[in-house]
């Protein structure tokens, strides 16, 4: 394996994933001029100026109208040329993408997704179309989602805090208890993926990790159906702690402002 | 410490104290902004199933706390006018105040206990005891402040002692201030 | 401008001299074999942190077995989470403040102002003494039955909380920050008023040596931030030990819920300024040495000092870009996305200030300079990184990865490092009268900075590729596998980093005893503290100096022949 190929990010599978990449390379470049600057005059001058060459010194306090400007401008510089360019760019893919979340009633997949120490539950809704009923499919470590189509997770955890972190799709969100947090991506390609938990939350978060698996349309209609046919059967209807979900859309008042309320997950338990 | 220049600098221990109390002035702060966060983010205050504190003692804790401010201020007045035994009732006074201060502050802790606002029974109990703790102890700490003032009659026209009886009189009204802050937004709204 | 000490005779007992001395010098000693104790702790720990990484499930060598008899000589998860939150700790609070606040502050204010102490000496020993207090309550929670705090240095709840750690471990850490938070107020109290009050007659703010402005500035972030963090930590305490649910939220709140980001509001309110307390001093360091072996006025001194004061300001409104993950509002995210980047602003005329200084200069490449020089480099890199962070879409990707933890080792352990160690040869010879040894000096750099920026980029490469920090085997994913041989190269570099401070740590032990014997001036430098004896007398100067003219006075033309630099003492020529 070549180095260039060893130390780059995971593969990309998602529609917006490239702009991350395409703005880091963009700062990339500029810090790299900047830098270039830095060094041309920390070395050169060094070299340049050192005692061996250079004995008659340049008396100056830097304090001249010149200079001052000069300085001002180098300052100034910096922050239109690079600063303002990528806080604009970096705006403007937040605001088209990453947090122009799907809109109501859109064709999406939902997932709902509970973390815990140390473990990714995901919920999807049954064949009623609701969460937080009977026919839920509910898996831990593997999440199924189908190909080319928007889905929206809404994260929130058990107990300490995690992070959610798809890797190939370049975004994280925190799950925080109390809290319902949201993301979405619309992944592009087939295959099975790492999702890892990137806040440390304990002795084995080394551990909490999950399996993406993005499914052809087809193939996810099938363990779609496979599985809500299990749900009828496996889910214990009894079993107090499978209702950790909350109805989708109590999650839009709360998802993305600190407005929280007493403990999502508890009060659906009680 | 000798003066090697003359000008009107203020002195190093003013300066210092001005210091410290911005420190002070910052973690009670803090305290008031964690309130404030925990307080929004709930619809109701108190929260569904909480009813608020009778006011009996954090009343009673308030006009305590507002006359020992008086008392100390008379204390320092009579103080420069080298009055001794008015000076002298006025800080007795204002230590008795001080503790019943705590008194009160004690039976508010009692009360809340009575009625199950116990320590662990959520945010709102939590900020009540929480914030009042951390007051009390630092009306603790004033109260041994008062307890250094107490020979002050040997020391009428020590420049020194007038800067120490500034500064703990500085001390005491923030902490009176913090307190009626406390009793505006944490019992009566 | 207006006080000085009065003259009291020299102590004479041993106890009183070394222990409960008042005498700022001894205080600033003391702070500084107790920071580079705790840089010696902390720097074993990075290597057993490193060795996990790097070799995960084998045992460390030598010492392994020892340590960890139980997993044969492997670091186990639970003790790695230990190593990592005490590592953070113990440099931050224990290793760089001590020495580039506790030691080189209380040592540089005085001597560089003209001053004969501190204005409260006795406030300045009681400052160390609850310190070491503070040391050995964060020791003693090693040995705690269910071992120390470990989550993390920023120890977020719920994870810091009953919840996440039982165990008193995560208790006494939080009585340690706040008793440490005491120590560093008193400190900081006593640095402001000295700077204020005990300058010498004649010296203005803009007359002060650089290195004050930037120990000055530090001072006062401490001061008002400081209790911000301390109401944090008290607050933490009270959800452990009482049972109340400030952080509490979830299932573990079960009537009512608190908020756990609310830690991390008021940690980051304090944690941002913390991070350019931590450099401030390096920054006045550095821009005073630059100065110094260039030979040469530094170029816009008063814009140095006053990019200082903007970013001192600055850093206390930014702080929520350490939180864009926990999903502010889109306003608030956008607000502090700007003001970081306004930042750069003063940083770049800081750069544009250092260049300026060395150009057209006659450099003289002692020790301090290369280490200043290295600084300029680290911390460009460091500082520049921090576009990347600072920027939402990207740190969405890159938070909480290996990229950050390169970046704030960059800034925080590359520039401070190298910025004390530039101070440490510097001043060696006024603290204890000997010379240190060049040739070693000048091997302990190169190791250093080749060391230092092995392992630091190597960590935004991998952070880049992904991996995420504070794992203790990042391997168990899969697209991290083929990251182990830069995790090799960086654990190799940090070797290589470690074994070049043997070096430092010889020469610094041998001079102290057989260094040659260290002239008044060696480094022929016009500041207040070199034109008194080394080491400086009881009570530093007989009489107190008057101030004539600015600490960079070198290459004046009108100087008589054969002489480049004059003392602040003299009228300027």
């Amino acid at each position: 394996m070549g180095f260039l190929e060893r130390i780059a990010p995971p593969e990309i599978i998602s529609t917006n994933g490239h702009l991350v990449d395409e703005l880091f390379t963009y700062t990339t470049v500029m810090v790299v001029i900047f830098f270039a600057f830095v060094c041309y005059g920390l070395f050169w001058f060094s070299y340049k100026y050192s005692a061996k060459r250079n004995s008659k010194v340049d008396y100056t306090y830097g304090n001249r109208k010149k200079q001052l400007k000069a300085t001002l401008i180098i300052g100034i510089l910096v922050f239109f040329v690079i600063d303002l360019n990528i806080t604009r760019m970096s705006n403007d893919d937040m605001i088209n993408e990453f947090w122009n979340f799907p809109k109501k009633g859109e064709d999406i997949t939902r997932v709902q997704v509970l973390a815990q120490q140390w473990m990714w539950n995901f919920r999807h809704a049954g064949a009623d179309g609701k969460f937080n009923t009977a026919d839920d499919v509910l898996t831990n470590h593997d999440l199924h989602i189908p190909v080319g189509k928007k889905v929206e997770f809404r994260i929130t955890s058990k107990d300490v805090i995690h992070s959610f972190f798809f890797p190939n799709a370049r975004i994280k969100v925190d799950a925080m208890p109390g809290r319902i947090s949201r993301m979405w991506f619309q992944p592009t390609k087939v295959g099975t993926f790492d999702i890892a938990c990137a806040e440390m939350c304990g002795t084995h978060h080394y551990m909490m990790k999950a399996k993406l698996h993005v499914h052809s349309p087809e193939s996810y209609a099938a363990w779609k159906a496979e599985a809500e046919e299990l749900a009828k059967v496996g889910n214990d209807t009894e079993n107090i702690d499978n209702y950790w979900g909350w109805s989708w859309d109590m999650g839009d008042d709360m998802a993305n402002n600190s407005n929280s309320d007493d403990s999502v997950v508890m009060k659906e338990n009680n | 410490m000798e003066k090697i220049s003359t000008s009107n600098m203020k002195h190093p221990k003013e300066i210092a104290f001005t210091i410290l109390m911005v420190s002070w002035v910052m973690l009670f702060a803090s305290l008031f902004l964690s309130y404030a966060l925990l307080r929004f983010k709930e619809v109701n205050w108190p929260p569904m199933g909480f009813e608020s504190v009778s006011m009996l003692w954090p009343g009673l804790s308030t006009i305590f706390i507002l006359i020992s401010s008086f008392t100390l201020h008379r204390f320092s007045t009579f103080f420069n006018l080298k009055s001794e035994k008015e000076a002298k009732i006025n800080l007795y006074t204002t230590i008795v105040l001080g503790i019943a201060f705590l008194v009160s502050q004690k039976m508010l802790w009692s009360h809340m206990n009575d009625v199950g606002l116990v320590v662990s029974s959520g945010t709102f109990s939590s900020i009540l005891h929480g914030f009042t703790w951390v007051h009390a102890a630092h009306i603790v700490m004033g109260i041994c402040a008062l307890f250094f003032l107490l020979n002050f009659n040997k020391y009428f026209s020590n420049n020194d002692y007038k800067l120490r009886i500034k500064h703990i009189s500085q001390f005491w009204h923030f902490l009176g201030i913090v307190w009626i802050l406390m009793f505006l937004t944490m019992f009566l709204f | 401008m207006t006080y000085a000490h009065g003259k009291h005779a020299a102590p004479t007992t041993f106890l009183s001299k070394y222990v409960f001395s008042y005498d700022h010098k001894v205080i600033g000693k003391q702070f500084l074999w107790y920071g580079i104790f705790f840089l010696g702790v902390g720097g074993m720990m990075a290597l057993l942190i490193r060795w996990t990484l790097a070799f995960p499930g084998e045992a460390f060598p030598v010492l392994g077995h020892l340590l960890f008899p139980h997993t044969d000589g492997v670091v186990p998860p639970d003790t790695y989470s230990m190593l990592f939150t005490l590592h953070g700790t113990i440099m931050i609070f224990f290793a760089i403040t001590p020495i580039l606040i506790g030691a080189f502050g209380n040592y540089c204010i005085p001597l560089m102002i003209g001053a004969r102490d501190m204005a409260f000496p006795l406030f300045n020993m009681l400052s160390f003494h609850i310190a070491v207090v503070s040391g050995v309550l964060l020791m003693a929670s090693l040995f705690t039955p269910l071992g120390g705090a470990a989550g993390g240095w920023t120890s977020y709840p719920t994870l810091s909380t009953l919840v996440g750690s039982p165990g008193s471990g995560q208790t006494l850490w939080c009585l340690s920050i706040f008793v440490l938070g005491i120590s560093s107020t008193m400190g900081a109290v006593n640095y402001i008023t000295t700077v204020i009050c005990f300058r010498a007659p004649g010296m203005g703010y803009f007359d002060m040596p650089l290195t004050i402005w930037g120990l000055w500035l530090t001072a006062i972030l401490n001061a008002i931030f400081l209790p911000v963090l301390g109401a944090g930590v008290m607050l933490l305490t009270f959800d452990r030990v009482f049972g109340t649910t400030f952080f509490l939220a979830g299932a573990a709140a079960t009537s009512g819920s608190g908020d756990p980001i609310l830690f991390q509001h008021v940690f980051w309110i304090f944690g941002h300024p913390e991070v350019y307390i931590l450099i401030l001093p390096a920054w006045g360091i550095v821009s005073d040495l630059l100065s110094f072996f260039a030979r040469k006025p530094a170029f816009g001194a008063k814009a140095t000092a006053l990019s200082m004061t903007t970013i001192t300001i600055l850093s206390t409104l930014v702080y929520g870009h350490h939180m864009f993950t926990t999903q502010m509002s889109p306003l608030l995210t956008q607000t502090f996305m700007t003001l970081t980047m306004t930042i750069s602003i003063p940083s770049a005329i800081l750069f544009a200030n250092w260049l300026g200084t060395i150009y057209k200069g006659s450099i003289r490449f002692d020790s301090p300079m290369l280490f200043s020089l290295g600084v300029v480099f680290v911390f460009g890199l460091g500082g520049l990184t921090g576009l990347y962070l600072g920027t939402v879409s990207t740190d969405l990707y890159l938070h909480d990865t290996y990229f950050v933890v390169g970046h704030f080792h960059y800034t925080m352990a590359a520039s401070v490092l190298l910025g004390g160690y530039a101070a440490t040869y510097f001043w060696f010879p006024k603290m204890f009268g000997r010379m240190m040894d060049e040739t070693l000096a000048k091997i302990h750099f190169w190791l250093t900075m080749i060391g230092l920026n092995g392992v630091f980029m190597g960590m935004m490469v991998v952070g880049f590729a992904g991996m995420h920090r504070r794992l203790y085997n990042p391997f168990v994913y899969e697209f991290l596998e083929k990251l182990i041989p830069i995790n090799k190269f960086i654990t190799y570099s940090a070797l290589l980093m470690g074994v070049g401070q043997l070096p430092f740590v010889w020469n610094f032990v041998y001079s102290l005893y057989k260094g040659k014997k260290a002239p008044q001036n060696p480094w022929n430098v016009g500041t207040l503290e070199w034109t008194i004896p080394s080491p400086p007398i009881h009570y530093n100067f007989e009489e107190i100096p008057t101030v004539k003219c600015g600490p960079h006075e070198f290459g004046n033309p009108n100087l008589p022949e054969g002489k480049d630099f004059q003392y602040q003492t003299e009228e300027l020529a």
